[in-house]
């Protein structure tokens, strides 16, 4: 068969693959009804993209494709709301931003009515209870909680 | 735009939609409409059926885990293909890495079973010439670059077209071009006889 130089092999491949504009298209498929060796190459093309698409799909076919079952994904599935999912941003802003500040929100108010409260209720300053108390030959330690707010306060005093 | 490219943009966007809120239900139906197609890439390219199947596996790992980063002005399908390719090449990679030689079965270089051709209704000499054509074509391809495979795989099992290929392997359409005829060139020398 006479070699063409018209056109290179990969101007063909560019035709065999639809990829060329209209009017450089057309010109091609004008060459090819009168060219021997050019439309050769293509149906070359068309051949090999036949036999390496069948040779692909009878493997997908008779491949025991069954991902839903594996060892790996199915805990992936079942977890639904995994750690990744919490930790993203658009749940993390949308959902646990309002209920964090929500609840913030009630501390801070029972904490702050509280402290309220306690001021009205129980204004002396005197210790609450004695928890604990040592004397010994060198120190004394007491330690004792406050009335109001419960703070645990150490004593220490050195004996002379 | 076809029509019926329309309405798989819209049932992906609704699929992604889904997806994003957690449904068990939603990922099933990604599994169904995307496996063979990514098995298919993956095996295109490792031409290993084990391997292939470990790669879908974890193609699909990664789109669950990562849905809440996918563009919904992209299309699903592409954001797939790029993850199955990449994930096939890195593959590749980093078990010759490991190995530092290419991993053959010592059972049947070839890989193929015949057994499975025979029920097609051809007559067996069709079913040999077929079964050798099919051995022969594995070779041919396992010689190909990776890089090459690629993209032959997503033109001619994909379908896709030349810009689209360029988008997902982060190359220029000329360097798809020039891939595609290496792999032709190479398949023309090494399949002569054949096809």
């Amino acid at each position: 068969m006479k070699e063409c130089r018209k056109y290179r092999d990969e101007m063909l491949g560019l035709f065999a693959d639809q990829e060329l504009e209209p009017p450089l298209h057309d010109q091609v498929a004008k060459h090819l009804k009168s060219c021997e060796a050019c439309s050769s190459y293509v149906e070359s093309v068309h051949n090999f993209s036949y036999a390496y698409t069948s040779f692909i799909k009878d493997e997908v076919s008779s491949a025991e494709i069954s991902i839903e079952q594996s060892r790996r994904m199915k805990p992936e599935i079942r977890s639904g709301l995994s750690l990744s999912k919490l930790l993203n941003p658009v749940f993390f802003k949308r959902i646990c931003l309002p209920v964090i500040s929500f609840v913030a929100i009630i501390l801070v108010s029972v904490n702050v009515f509280n402290f309220n409260m306690a001021g009205l209720l129980d204004p002396g300053v005197e210790p609450s209870a004695i928890v604990d108390s040592v004397d010994g030959e060198v120190s004394s330690v007491m330690i004792f909680e406050t009335a109001r707010d419960h703070q645990t306060v150490i004593w220490f005093k050195e004996v002379i | 735009m076809k029509k019926s490219d329309n309405i798989s943009l819209k049932d992906d966007r609704d699929l992604v939609e889904r997806l994003k809120k957690g449904q068990e239900w939603a990922f099933r139906q990604l599994v169904d409409k995307y496996q063979k197609k990514i098995y298919g890439i993956a095996y295109g390219i490792t031409l290993d059926r084990e391997e292939s199947l470990e790669i879908v596996q974890d193609v699909f790992l990664n789109v669950y885990r990562n849905i809440e980063t996918f563009r919904e002005e992209a299309k699903l399908s592409s954001w797939i293909h790029k993850i199955a390719v990449n994930h096939t090449l890195n593959w590749r990679r980093k078990w010759k890495r490991r190995f530092r030689w290419n991993h053959r079965a010592i059972d049947n270089p070839d890989n193929f079973d015949i057994q499975t051709k025979l029920s097609t209704g051809k007559t067996p000499e069709d079913d040999v010439k077929e079964s050798e054509l099919n051995s022969r074509l594995k070779i041919c391809i396992e010689k190909l670059p990776e890089k090459v495979r690629s993209v032959f795989v997503l033109k001619i099992i994909e379908g896709l077209s030349y810009e689209e290929i360029a988008e997902i392997m982060n190359i220029k359409r000329g360097t798809v071009s020039s891939r595609l005829h290496t792999a032709r060139k190479q398949l023309k020398t090494c399949m002569s006889g054949y096809v």
